[in-house]
């Protein structure tokens, strides 16, 4: 569109819009209002002359009906009758007489008139003694109103609901006097309430909506309505008139009526009747043409607004296509097309305008020839600038994604430059970092290790290594490889020193892991080829001993008893069995014994070892506590030297208590315990076997499993046992290891795996 | 400008806050003991309780149902030892327990008029009380009193009628075997109505018997504990008769709600029964008249002396108008 935002075409429309519509609203507006408050006027002038027709109408009606009863009541014939009836017996044939003439006068005038019935009371005990309706004779009305008022007066009751009858009724009554002038009869009637109805809701000269009405004191509508027909005594009224006439107050206005519809209506106090009369029309109604009058104005507001739209975009179109043309123009030149000219021919203002662009435009074109040159060479000092921009950000992208620590400082010590790697390290943030002093950075003996090294790389005027030990956020102290050298800028002498450090703590760790896992091995290696050579050793010693053995029991069995060589012979047999038994361990060790592998349970293995040594050890007093549960996996073994291996660890246990506790004490204890573990994707069962005895040195520990190694007394040990042991455990493909703390206690674990991949039948 | 709105600002946050202040009231949980078993004669109650009358008082009302095996006594000791609030009984059985210094009170009587009257065939010519001399009649043991009365005040000798024992059962009235059965109009007069029966009713009403039935009544000690409850309870339960009155068919719809076994069409003939009786158009529902209970003491007190001894029931003290001017704000 052409007229967007606040265009002179929007402005354009805006008063076309205004001009129409504002003297339409103000006109129709004022007529509308004259319009209701004549309606509302005229309304209500016509709904209260209703209210006070109707009020007379009812009033005629009443005074009618207590006109017609005074006047049977002081009629003679009735009143001799009465008497007649008062004084004389049921069987008196005059009392039948009076009561035919009695009862065909009420049944006239009932007819008559608008009565439902007409009775006679007996004065003195309110019983009905003829009635025009033969079945009420007999009743006794002596409580009512009617009754008590009419024997002094013509009385018009309130309407009430009857019970016999189940309809409301309005009685009237008057006293009926003797010839002498005393009281009698009280002469009653029912008023036919139907034309009650009738005079309240003829027709009214109003719309549909109008409708009057009458309530009592209690709320109860007594006659019907136009909208609830049959409601007359089954329907409470609590709308605005009702209220107010209830309050006694008699008026006109608008309200709200029973339904909750706003009305305009009249409400009276009828204060002889004590009833409320309404009358109203609903305001929907009787506005009804006034709205249709508001239609036509705002119809006449549409049409209006309609031709001020078309006129109004009609004119702005005229005025805005030359502008907008200008407009366009002025972006041209703006962009730089000098040589476009508007040529707008119109004699008008705009026309004008044009002309003083175009001229403009051409002096423009003069001007910007020698602006060009100018231009040029900014252009290509610009060129260089983003050049080298460019490359400091390369440098910088560099820098940041560097994995080692770089950084420069100036030779007085002062952060010149740090890349981003130094965010790891426990110091201020890098922003904050920058013009620092080494020395505000890292605690002082770090600081002086770096200076000393930077001051080293100035000196030697060349790359300088050196390894830095610096701490991280994380609070681990990391070994850093360091390359420093001089920084020159354009001068001879360096401005500062560079370093550029490389984190080489893992690299360590790994270089000493690898040196230990080497130790270990040759350590392995020194204990196998021990147990080749002891084993060969020991098959070679074997054969030689039996022989020794054999003949030294020669001798023996030769000699006379009383030979002192006989302990010579003794002796050497002694020896030599120790031999054996040094001989037999050490083939254990080399495994030159042979036994097959089945399945065994350790909790078995374990009972038959302690079957051989717990006499010894509860001899020293020493309590053994165990936890190996039966039912652990199988563990497929040579059970005989699992057996051996941990009755050498018991063996040294009690040898560690031994020599911590000579005596008992409740220390003095060996645990041995079995659980399942898991380790490498496998099934194991470890077997501890812990005492809190003298523990083991720590250069002790180290050749522990050496062959011949023992801290045992000579004759107590061979210093084979755990040397065996070790390659017991080591043929089952299990670990045997140790830890202790000298003092407090040894604890040896047996790690044997659950399947250890020999079969039954291998040997 | 800003300063206004913020003072109108504040203005509105004080008055909201105001409005907010007002603690929400506990709700009150409340027994009513009905005289019979649930039917549309207490359809008021069932509206209130449907409509929520009571709940917009903050009453929680439970209505508990009468029946034959719940006498008057029981109904009375129940509410005396406040395991009820209100009860509903006969207003004769109100006058009874006021005589035997009962600590209760009337609060308002539901059934204006007198429901008790009897039924003859149509084609009997039985229409008026001088009518029953010489004939059979069966008269209930609560109609008794009121029967008595009303042949005094006719002036018909006990003897002059034969009196056969009471049934409940309409057969004997239709094969002859009696002339006229003392029945309530909304009890089993509908029942010769529902046979196609036609029918005279001879009220009581009618011939000076005025008899308040179905009466409101709680404790002295509740109207002076708690007044305002006693006075919310009564405000639903006669908006709650005036709503059954102008929609009958919801009326006897709630009661349904009560009793799935009730017949409809029985209810709906009893709304349309009773409605004269409970309101008169002469005042507003639940209006009592000392006059009446003067009356119903007088027709009573041969009764009573006979049983209690003599005296006389200060009936300003036991029938508490306050409540109901309160209620139609009247001040007469």
């Amino acid at each position: 569109m052409v007229f967007i935002n606040r265009g002179i075409g929007t402005r354009l429309l805006a008063c076309f819009l205004l001009l129409a519509i504002i003297p339409l609203s103000v006109v129709g507006f004022m007529s509308y209002q004259s319009g209701r408050q004549r309606i509302i006027f005229d309304v209500e002038s016509h709904l209260e002359s209703i209210a006070i027709l109707k009020e007379q109408e009812i009033d005629n009606w009443i005074g009618h009906l207590s006109n017609t009863l005074k006047w049977l009541s002081e009629n003679p014939a009735v009143r001799i009758n009465t008497s007649t009836i008062i004084l004389k017996d049921v069987s008196d044939p005059e009392y039948r007489k009076a009561h035919e003439f009695l009862i065909s006068e009420f049944r006239r005038t009932s007819h008559l008139e608008h009565f439902s019935r007409m009775f006679l009371l007996d004065s003195s005990d309110g019983r009905i003694v003829a009635a025009s309706d033969e079945e009420w004779e007999g009743r006794f009305r002596n409580n009512e109103e009617y009754f008590v008022h009419g024997k002094k007066n013509l009385y018009v009751s309130d309407i009430f609901l009857s019970l016999p009858l189940g309809q409301p009724i309005m009685a009237v009554s008057a006293p009926i006097k003797d010839s002498s002038g005393h009281l009698a009869g009280v002469l009653a009637a029912h008023a036919d309430l139907q034309y009650l109805n009738d005079i309240m809701l003829a027709l009214n000269g109003l719309g549909r909506t109008a409708e009057t009405f009458l309530v009592n004191k209690s709320n109860l509508l007594i006659t019907n309505t136009v909208f609830t027909p049959e409601s007359a005594f089954q329907k409470w009224i609590f709308g605005q008139g009702a209220k107010w006439a209830l309050e006694g107050k008699s008026g006109i206005g608008q309200f709200i009526d029973y339904r909750g519809v706003p009305v305009i209506g009249a409400y009276r106090w009828l204060e002889h009747r004590k009833l409320a009369l309404i009358s109203k029309q609903d305001e929907s109604e009787a506005f009804a043409s006034v709205i249709g009058l508001r239609d036509v104005i705002l119809g006449v507001a549409v049409f209006a607004a309609l031709i001020a739209i078309i006129l109004a975009l009609f004119l702005s179109r005229a005025i805005t296509i030359p502008i907008h043309r200008m407009v366009e123009g002025a972006g041209e030149i703006g962009n730089g097309n000098l040589d476009h000219r508007m040529n707008i021919k119109s004699a008008d203002e705009i026309g004008v305008l044009s002309k003083a662009f175009d001229l403009m435009a051409g002096n423009l074109r003069a001007i910007t020839v020698s602006r060009n040159e100018l231009a040029k060479e900014i252009f290509d000092r610009k060129k260089v600038e983003d050049a080298l921009r460019k490359n400091e950000r390369q440098l910088q992208t560099i820098l940041d994604h560097s994995p080692v620590l770089i950084s420069i400082k100036s030779t007085d010590g002062t952060v010149i430059l740090v890349n981003k790697k130094f965010e790891i390290l426990d110091m201020p943030p890098i922003d904050e970092i920058i013009g620092k002093n080494v020395f505000d950075l890292f605690p002082e003996d770090v600081a002086d290790t770096l200076w000393k090294n930077d001051l080293a790389a100035l000196k030697a005027d060349k790359p300088v290594e050196s390894e830095e030990v610096i701490r991280h956020k994380d609070g681990s102290s990391h070994t850093y490889l360091t390359v420093k050298f001089p920084v020159y800028g354009d001068a001879e002498r360096p401005f500062g020193i560079c370093a550029i450090s490389n984190d080489i703590t893992e690299r360590k760790r790994m270089e000493k892991e690898r040196r230990d896992t080497e130790a270990k091995l040759r350590q392995q290696q020194k204990l196998e080829s021990i147990g080749i050579l002891a084993g060969g050793v020991a098959h070679e010693i074997n054969n030689p001993i039996n022989g020794i053995m054999n003949y030294a029991q020669l001798i023996k069995d030769r000699l006379n008893p009383e030979n002192t060589l006989i302990d010579f012979a003794e002796e050497i047999i002694i020896e030599t069995n120790r031999v054996a038994t040094i001989v037999h361990n050490l083939l254990a060790f080399a495994r030159y014994e042979k036994e097959f592998h089945s399945p065994a349970r350790i909790s078995d293995i374990v009972e038959s070892a302690l079957s051989l040594i717990r006499t010894v050890i509860r001899h020293d007093q020493v309590t053994l506590k165990m936890d190996v549960p039966d039912d652990l996996p199988e563990i497929r073994c040579r059970s005989q030297q699992i057996q051996q291996v941990l009755m050498n660890l018991m063996t040294n246990a009690r040898d560690a208590l031994n020599e911590k506790y000579p005596e008992y004490d409740e220390n003095k204890k060996i645990i041995i315990s079995a659980y399942l573990l898991e380790k490498e994707g496998k099934k194991w069962i470890r077997t501890s076997v812990v005492d809190q005895g003298s523990g083991i040195a720590p250069e002790i520990q180290e050749r522990m499993f050496d062959p011949f190694f023992t801290t045992k007394p000579r004759d107590r040990g061979t210093g084979l046992g755990l040397s065996i042991s070790y390659g017991i455990v080591r043929e089952h493909k299990g670990m045997l290891h140790m830890e202790s703390v000298q003092g407090k206690y040894t604890q040896f674990n047996l790690d044997l795996p659950v399947e250890n991949g020999s079969n039954l039948d291998e040997t | 400008m800003k300063i206004i709105s913020a003072l109108l600002l504040l203005a509105a946050t004080f008055l909201s806050g105001c409005e907010r202040q007002e603690p929400p009231k506990p709700v009150e949980r409340i027994n009513v003991q009905l005289k019979w078993v649930h039917q549309v004669q207490f359809a008021g109650c069932y509206i209130a309780e449907k409509n929520g009358f009571y709940q917009s008082e903050n009453i929680d009302t439970t209505l508990s149902a009468g029946g034959a095996d719940i006498s008057a006594d029981i109904i009375l000791n129940d509410l005396i030892e406040g395991k009820s609030h209100f009860a509903i009984i006969g207003g004769d059985e109100f006058l009874k327990a006021i005589y035997m210094d009962n600590p209760i009170v009337a609060i308002a009587v539901i059934f204006q008029r007198n429901p008790y009257g009897y039924a003859t065939l149509k084609g009997s010519k039985i229409c008026r009380p001088e009518n029953l001399i010489g004939k059979k009649i069966m008269v209930p043991n609560d109609g008794k009193i009121q029967h008595d009365a009303l042949l005094s005040k006719s002036g018909i000798a006990e003897t002059d009628i034969e009196q056969i024992p009471y049934k409940r059962d309409i057969t004997p009235l239709l094969t002859g075997s009696i002339d006229a059965h003392m029945v309530y109009r909304t009890g089993m007069a509908l029942a010769f109505e529902e046979k196609g029966i036609e029918f005279n009713f001879i009220w009581m009403d009618d011939y000076g018997i005025q008899f308040y039935a179905d009466t409101i009544v709680t404790t002295e000690h509740l109207v002076q504990q708690n007044p305002k409850l006693v006075e919310n309870f009564l405000k639903a339960t006669l908006k709650g008769w005036r709503y059954a009155i102008e929609h009958p068919a919801e009326a006897v719809d709630a009661t349904l709600k009560y009793d799935t076994t009730l017949s409809r069409y029985r209810q709906m003939r009893m709304m349309d029964t009773q409605i004269s009786l409970i309101h008169t158009g002469k005042s507003p529902i639940g209006w009592m008249d000392m006059v009446v209970w003067e009356r119903m003491q007088d027709t009573l007190k041969r009764e009573y002396a006979l049983l209690h001894g003599y005296k006389k029931i200060d009936i300003n003290k036991a029938c508490i108008m306050e409540f109901l001017k309160k209620i139609y704000d009247r001040s007469e």
